[in-house]
């Protein structure tokens, strides 16, 4: 009975419960309810939310999740509505979804990577033709031969053609290239018609119909671009037939340049904008063809686009070479964080602030180590006398207070460097400390075994300290952060696994820290390259995370030592600096070489004088020639870029051929190989390269032969220009120091027997007169080369894009001109 | 579309995008264009249906317990009462001093 009474209140409360909850449930929809009352403003609802994020956590997240929902959605409505607007005032012109083909496809990535590999040799393609076309022009100018045989042969024609149908994918942008082309034949025929001094009027009848017979093998030809197009996208209206096809149909009676000219501008204009409007719906794209300044459009000046979700549908980032994606990302971001790193920067100045008013002793300290540093770096790099002994007193109470009062390691272990070598060194030329003390204190000899103990204090601390500046010094952290700002790589992942490793930071001492540094840099380096793969979403706020996080830990505190790491570091290179160079110069004092390295070297600083020279001359001369081929950009208007390249070309082109210099060889066999300037990196892949390999070895063993005989070359791999114009200096250097300034064993036996026999002249004094000779020959030579590399320059900065693939290129086609040139004469 | 002053003071005031969206809108946002403008106009238009709909959509969920919400729409609601009787106070205030001031003491 009791147990059937105990079920009975079981089952009532599990009832009540129920009624309960249900009750709670019908207050919370009333309640909720209420809300929807027209009493009740959006700042209620806000005052609302504040409330229960203040007090729920769990609920201030889920908020949070909302406010970046909607952030996302805005995001993506901006980015779209960017272009949108463009293609709403294109009216009837075809609407080419390009982005969708190519993602269709599985060529997608090819199209990107191959585009961005071959725009510039294109360009460059189209240049030569256009080139070609511009001399034929102008030869029928002076010569008033029949302009279609010079103009185009039908094996140029079909060439030209072929180019242009060539690859699907590469359409577009051949199409508008071929504008471009089409352009240059027009200012070209103007020009014949500027040479009868009547400008706009119709040309001769000869002239068109050579014209037209030339526009209808066009035409003819281009019967497969069309198709091509055509089968692409239905129903579209290209309007840019009278390009394609209808040359014949045209009534060249009727002919007039500025009608005709402005429709096919109009027409192509049109008709690109809205293709490239539809490709182009990704920044990066956008960011593409941004490089390419022929052809620019009004949309890329306004648009702001913030919807970065696209991105990895679009690029192969395993098929793009470093080098590409960060100039890509370069030009996109600039605008958008500068603001961003000038409140960082603040930030940064305004914790220096907080930091000065909040640790008044410990500041002292470091400011009072900062300047003895400085005091002791100007001393050794200005190897001047010791100071008098007041000072060095002031100075001996200065270490010892920074160095007992330091509660860092690495100081330390700076300090007991400094203060070892000072109880070694000579003071005045006359006695060190150490000398002083065995003599006049109460030390002997046997007490100076405490010097082994403390230097092996000096090390154990030092140890550290070298670990640190190992790491510290090779830049990895910070190339690798930068690479991160840069890129705008950072995510949330990335974030996640940053804070785990830099939580880990603050539970590890300084100096285990160190020798763990180099393992962090790693994992952080690995991590930003498996970003790539991963979402791309939230990267804002994680690069915002993670800098004042960064920041929260290596706080002020830690920024004043590591300035103090850096002073001290400073000081101690430029003492063993001074060591070293006073050593070297004793060691080169009774070398009568030396004088003729100097004077090498200041015969290549004037030459270096007579390359800028040469350069500017160059400049100058293209400047002249400018006025002859006129490029223009959308709204007609000359466009002095092409111009200026265009002519530099000829220029250079026209010098290479007069100078009769051997340029294939210079840049097939001394370059073709090597990269070259401008922003070019090294990738793995190029400088594990075998040829590379092996002549980087080389240049790397000619350094070291040229640092023994006290020369200092530095080598630097980023830095390719200098590695290339050195490599040739140490070139030519080493070929006088060892084959030309040194007799070989035989002839310097045999010398020697002369000497004795004939009582001539001293072996030395020989090796002087060869090696003088030597320089004056190499002299010459070296005047040679530079020449050369002012030619390998001039191409190079005509043409700041140039990449490594158009060099030979270029090689190939001065060639060709050189052998037209000689059939011709 | 509304003059760029208010649209910016808009987007500082709204809460339902974050804070790094919103400082890169008033940053750029002479780049916007208009149809870039009116998408964002759209937006903040609609924000209190949106605020209310994200609360509604809490109703059952366990990241709010039913005390909290209760006290704190209450006390919107409360408020908004007390509110009303001040301006209720204020307005039956206004209208006596005006009825005294139109009565004419000879």
């Amino acid at each position: 009975m009791e147990e059937l009474k105990v079920c009975e209140s079981s089952d009532s409360i599990v009832h009540s419960n129920e009624k309960q909850k249900k009750a709670i449930s019908r207050e919370t929809d009333r309640l909720f309810d209420s809300l929807n009352s027209p009493n009740i403003i959006l700042e209620d609802i806000y005052i609302l939310i504040d409330n229960l994020s203040s007090n729920n956590p769990n609920f201030a997240k889920n908020w949070s999740e909302f406010q970046n929902k909607n952030s996302l959605i805005l995001q993506n409505e901006l980015s779209k509505s960017s272009v949108l607007e463009n293609l709403e005032n294109t009216e009837s012109l075809p609407q080419i979804n390009y982005s969708k083909d190519i993602i269709a496809t599985n060529e997608k990535y090819s199209f990107l990577s191959q585009y961005l590999e071959n725009i510039t040799i294109w360009k460059w393609e189209i240049q030569t033709l256009s080139h070609e076309l511009y001399s034929a022009l102008n030869r029928y100018s002076q010569n008033k031969k029949p302009l279609l045989n010079i103009l185009w042969s039908e094996e140029k024609v079909k060439d030209f053609l072929d180019f242009l149908t060539s690859d699907k994918w590469s359409l577009i942008l051949k199409f508008t290239q071929y504008y471009s082309n089409i352009k240059v034949i027009w200012e070209n025929l103007q020009i014949v018609n500027l040479d009868t001094n009547e400008p706009g009027k119709i040309l001769s009848n000869e002239i068109l119909n050579q014209t037209q017979d030339l526009a209808e093998r066009i035409s003819k030809h281009q019967n497969t671009l069309q198709n091509e197009l055509k089968a692409q996208k239905e129903n579209q209206n290209v309007k840019w037939a009278i390009m394609t096809g209808n040359y014949s149909t045209y009534e060249w009676s009727n002919y007039s340049f500025d009608s005709f000219e402005k429709k096919v501008t109009n027409e192509l204009y049109s008709y690109s904008k809205n293709v490239f409007v539809s490709i182009l719906s990704s920044p990066w794209t956008l960011d593409l063809v941004k490089s390419w300044e022929k052809f620019r459009l009004p949309i890329w000046e306004n648009s702001i686009t913030l919807d970065f979700s696209k991105l990895p549908e679009w690029i192969d980032f395993e098929n793009l070479t470093d080098t590409q994606i960060k100039n890509l990302t370069e030009k996109y971001f600039d605008d958008v964080y500068i603001d961003n790193f000038r409140e960082k920067f603040l930030d940064i100045l305004q914790k220096l602030k907080d930091y000065a008013s909040n640790h008044p002793e410990k500041l002292t300290v470091d400011v009072v180590s900062i300047i003895i540093s400085w005091l002791v770096a100007v001393w050794t790099v200005a190897g001047t006398a010791l100071p008098s002994w007041w000072l060095w007193t002031v100075v001996w109470v200065g270490l010892a207070w920074v160095t007992f009062t330091a509660s860092d390691n690495a100081i330390r272990a700076f300090w007991y460097g400094v203060i070892w070598k000072m109880w070694w060194d000579e003071i005045d030329g006359e006695k060190s400390f150490r000398e002083w003390a065995l003599e006049w204190i109460w030390l002997k000899e046997e007490d100076l075994n405490l010097e082994t103990i403390l230097i092996k204090k000096w090390f154990e601390t030092l140890s550290n300290t070298v670990l640190f500046f190992v790491f510290k010094w090779t830049g990895r952290i910070s190339e690798i952060w930068m690479k991160a700002l840069e890129w705008k790589w950072l995510q949330l992942s990335l974030w996640n696994t940053q804070k785990v490793m830099l939580e880990a930071w603050k539970t590890i001492p300084e100096s285990v820290f160190f020798t763990y540094y180099g393992v962090w840099a790693s994992a952080i380096e690995d991590t930003i390259l498996k970003m790539q793969e991963e979402n791309w979403l939230n990267r804002d706020e994680a690069i915002d995370n993670l800098i004042s996080n960064l920041w929260s830990i290596t706080n002020a505190e830690t920024f004043a030592h590591y300035f103090m790491y850096n002073l001290g570091f400073i000081s101690l290179v430029k003492l063993g600096w001074a060591g070293w160079q006073t050593k070297v110069e004793a060691h080169l004092k009774d070398r009568p070489w030396k004088v003729n390295i100097n004077s090498l070297i200041e015969n290549s600083t004037k030459l270096d004088m007579e390359l800028l020279k040469l350069q500017e001359k160059w400049y100058s001369f293209n400047r002249e020639q400018s006025g002859e081929v006129v490029f223009y950009d959308k709204n007609l208007n000359r466009v002095d870029v092409m111009h200026s390249d265009f002519a530099n070309l000829r220029t250079i082109q026209e010098s290479l051929m007069v100078n009769n210099l051997n340029i294939q060889r210079l840049l097939l066999d001394d370059f073709s190989n090597s990269p070259l300037p401008n922003s070019w990196k090294w990738t793995k892949a190029q400088a594990n390269k075998p040829e590379i390999q092996v002549k980087y070895e080389r240049l790397e063993k000619l350094s070291r032969e040229a640092e023994k005989q006290g020369l200092s070359f530095a080598l630097d791999k980023d830095n390719i220009y200098d590695w290339v114009s050195k490599s040739w200096v140490k070139e030519w250097t080493k070929d006088w120091l060892l084959k030309e300034a040194w007799f070989t064993n035989v002839e310097r036996e045999a010398i020697k027997k002369q000497e004795v026999n004939e009582g001539s002249k001293k072996l030395e004094d020989r090796a002087v007169e060869r090696m003088n000779s030597a320089v004056e020959r190499i002299s010459k030579e070296y005047k040679d080369w530079v020449f050369k590399l002012a030619q390998w320059k001039a191409i190079s900065e005509a043409f700041p894009n140039i990449s490594k693939d158009l060099l030979p290129k270029l090689t190939n086609i001065i060639l060709k001109e050189q052998t037209i040139k000689k059939e011709r004469l | 579309m509304l003059e760029k002053e208010n649209l910016v003071y808009y987007i500082k005031n709204s809460k339902i995008f974050n804070e790094t969206l919103k400082s890169q809108l008033i940053i750029h946002f002479d780049k916007l264009n208009e149809i870039q403008k009116n998408k964002i106009l759209d937006f903040l238009s609609y924000e209190k249906y949106l605020a209310l709909n994200y609360l509604k959509s809490l109703k059952n969920s366990e990241i709010i317990s039913f005390e909290e919400i209760k006290n704190n729409i209450e006390a919107i609601h409360r408020n908004n009462r007390n509110k009303l009787e001040l301006e209720e106070e204020n307005n039956k205030q206004e209208e006596l001093w005006i009825l005294l001031n139109s009565l004419d003491f000879i």
